[in-house]
């Protein structure tokens, strides 16, 4: 009889889900899958708000990536009111959005992934986290706390609170930058730079001690989606739409993320509260795609600071032959590049004369009634997509989370991962191997309570199959 | 002066689980001088703050009890492995104590019932009282702590 092994919650990432790994009569792996059972309607519960609370309401979706939720619904307000928002705001928009990256890229690595990777994948699942990694390395969990603080406080300095904030509104922002606080950011600079640093020695390591088991983590050829800027370079907040392909080729660019409903559909399958968006040409599931960091600094032509450009020349010598870095390992590599580039950049904005600017929101009344925006949130892509009525009234909303675009190869990285480490014919299963699985997910660092947002699709169902997919047993809640 | 931190967490567009929220924000009326955070969910560098305090509450809605929970907390990391999602007030407890060498004198968990986690920037009845009541408890550890 077939055995289905199964690991949840799994541990580490933001939110709940599942894993089922299936075995046939000989256990070997048959099949495995990542079940996402968190259920949110946000979508649903916004109809009938107004326009310019959006922001503040879709920002309470989740309190690990509030503020790229904030801005994409800015942006989309901006569509509506069909406005260009001034410069001072585009660049403090700017420098929110790079705030967001540098806390959630610091919590992915030094606090849920680093412990797998300092501790080791088979030590002891007691004390691999943030404790045995103090026990371990003390200063190191320390700094990556600060640099999460870092990128806290200015989202902070920026709205005046950490989560939630209504700063950023369609049209532009609420308050100017004020040039004490300005100043207090940039005393951060050097001791991010550091930490940063820090990673990027780390992250040279943990490839070579892990040389071996790098390729089956999630080693294959998929899409990569993400912004590029007019000219090609690494993009976060605005530009166009660019897909690679596995061997390297541009396939489609300059694309106009205001139509991404023309280019990506959105599968459902039964086993999951988590929509499997696709690329249409090429239809489900064979349009599955990447999205965050390891797509961005793959598609990219450039960086725009030195230190990040210098660190994405050698991280695309990765790729051999290829022409494209397609292991999902290296996700961690690219975040880390894109911590860099995120200090730099925070820096050089916030030298930036028109940083301080005074005019800061472009004012309208309702112009069209529809409007999309898009930015780069540190998992990937995320579009918000509102319908209104003549007075704002939202009378329809979509989101598209980065997370959830990640989701055809979130479950290939977990089949292959899988089906490498368990060999049937030992007989046993070890935690550590179970634990690599899980860490297969953490690649990606998905957060799910944002990412489930489809409202009343399924029941939650619980099923056991046997190797001729026959149910053996079935639970519903 | 002592430094008090009171630490108000959940979700406010899920009805009774902004009760902790809502509790730091009364308590933050009630005494300016003391240092509320007001959050989605407990995260790592809370730690930071907590060792720089000497009492501590940790405020956040309970389902499946039917009297205000408070109770006193030490550091721990049995209840959890830090999930970052779900990191609970024992976790950041050692945390401020391995990573900064400081715990307060007192920190404790304040678990307000809760019953209602729908769509809703409003709490129910019945927790509106039991943030209430929450208040002046914790209002009268505080005064008995200063005193």
């Amino acid at each position: 009889m077939s055995k289905t092994i199964t690991i949840s919650p799994v541990t580490r990432i933001e939110g709940h889900a599942k894993i089922t790994i299936q075995l046939d009569d000989n256990n070997d792996v048959s099949d495995a899958r990542f079940h996402v059972n968190e259920f949110r309607g946000f979508e649903k519960f916004t109809e009938g708000r107004l326009l310019w609370e959006m922001p503040g309401i879709t920002s309470r979706i989740c309190g690990i990536c509030p503020a790229s939720h904030l801005l994409t619904s800015a942006k989309a307000g901006d569509d509506i009111l069909a406005v260009e928002i001034p410069e001072t705001a585009e660049k403090l928009r700017r420098l929110l959005t790079l705030a967001q990256w540098l806390q959630s890229h610091a919590l992915s690595f030094f606090h849920l992934s680093a412990p797998d990777f300092l501790l080791g994948f088979d030590s002891n699942p007691a004390t691999r986290n943030v404790f045995g990694l103090i026990a371990a390395d003390k200063e190191f969990a320390k700094r990556g706390i600060r640099l999460r603080k870092f990128g806290q406080e200015i989202i902070e300095i920026l709205g005046s609170r950490r989560i939630h904030t209504p700063w950023t509104v369609p049209g532009g922002v609420r308050e100017p930058l004020d040039p004490a606080k300005k100043e207090y950011m940039l005393g951060w600079i050097p001791e991010a730079k550091e930490t940063v640093g820090l990673a990027m020695d780390a992250i040279k390591k943990i490839h070579k001690k892990f040389a071996k088991e790098i390729p089956e983590f999630g080693n294959f050829r998929s899409l990569l989606v993400g912004l590029v800027s007019k000219d090609g370079g690494l993009e976060y907040y605005d530009g166009f739409l660019r897909i690679m392909d596995g061997n390297g080729n541009t396939i489609a660019d300059k694309l106009d993320p205001k139509k991404y409903y023309e280019y990506f559909g959105e599968a459902v399958e039964p086993w999951s509260y988590l929509k499997f968006p696709y690329y249409k040409p090429f239809d489900y599931p064979k349009g599955m795609y990447r999205v965050g960091p390891l797509a961005r600094v793959n598609i990219c032509d450039y960086i725009e600071t030195p230190l990040a450009e210098a660190e994405r020349k050698i991280f695309k010598k990765l790729s051999g032959n290829v022409g494209v870095v397609n292991n999902s390992f290296y996700y961690h590599y690219a975040r880390c590049i894109e911590m860099l580039f995120a200090v730099e950049k925070i820096e050089l904005l916030l030298n930036d004369p028109a940083i301080l600017g005074q005019n800061i929101r472009s004012m309208a009344s309702i112009n069209r009634s529809e409007g999309i925006g898009c930015t780069e949130a540190p998992r990937g892509v995320l579009f918000h997509h509102y319908n209104v009525n003549k007075d704002g009234v939202i009378q329809k909303a979509n989101l598209i989370i980065a997370t959830a675009q990640n989701n055809i190869a979130m479950n290939r990285t977990v089949r292959q991962i899988a089906t490498h480490f368990i060999d049937g014919k030992k007989g046993k299963i070890t935690e550590g191997i179970l634990n690599r699985v899980e860490a297969g997910i953490r690649c990606y660092d998905p957060c799910l309570s944002c990412s489930t947002h489809a409202l009343g699709q399924m029941p939650l169902l619980v099923e056991l199959l046997n190797a001729n997919g026959e149910v053996l047993d079935e639970v519903r809640r | 002066m002592n430094r008090v931190l009171v630490i108000g967490y959940g979700n406010t567009l899920r009805g009774d689980d902004a009760a902790g929220v809502r509790a730091a924000e009364l308590l933050s009326t009630l005494h300016p001088d003391i240092i509320s955070v007001y959050l989605h969910q407990l995260v790592p560098e809370c730690a930071e703050q907590i060792a720089e305090c000497d009492l501590v509450f940790f405020i956040d809605a309970q389902k499946d009890i039917t009297q205000l929970n408070v109770r006193l907390v030490a550091p721990s990391t049995e209840a959890d492995q830090p999930r970052t999602h779900f990191i609970s007030p024992e976790s950041l407890l050692t945390l401020s104590q391995q990573l900064y060498q400081h715990l307060p004198a007192q920190s404790y968990i304040v678990g307000i019932p809760a019953s209602q986690f729908e769509f809703s920037e409003e709490l129910s009845a019945s927790t509106k009282k039991n943030v209430d009541e929450s208040v002046r408890m914790i209002d009268k550890i505080i005064s008995d702590y200063q005193h």
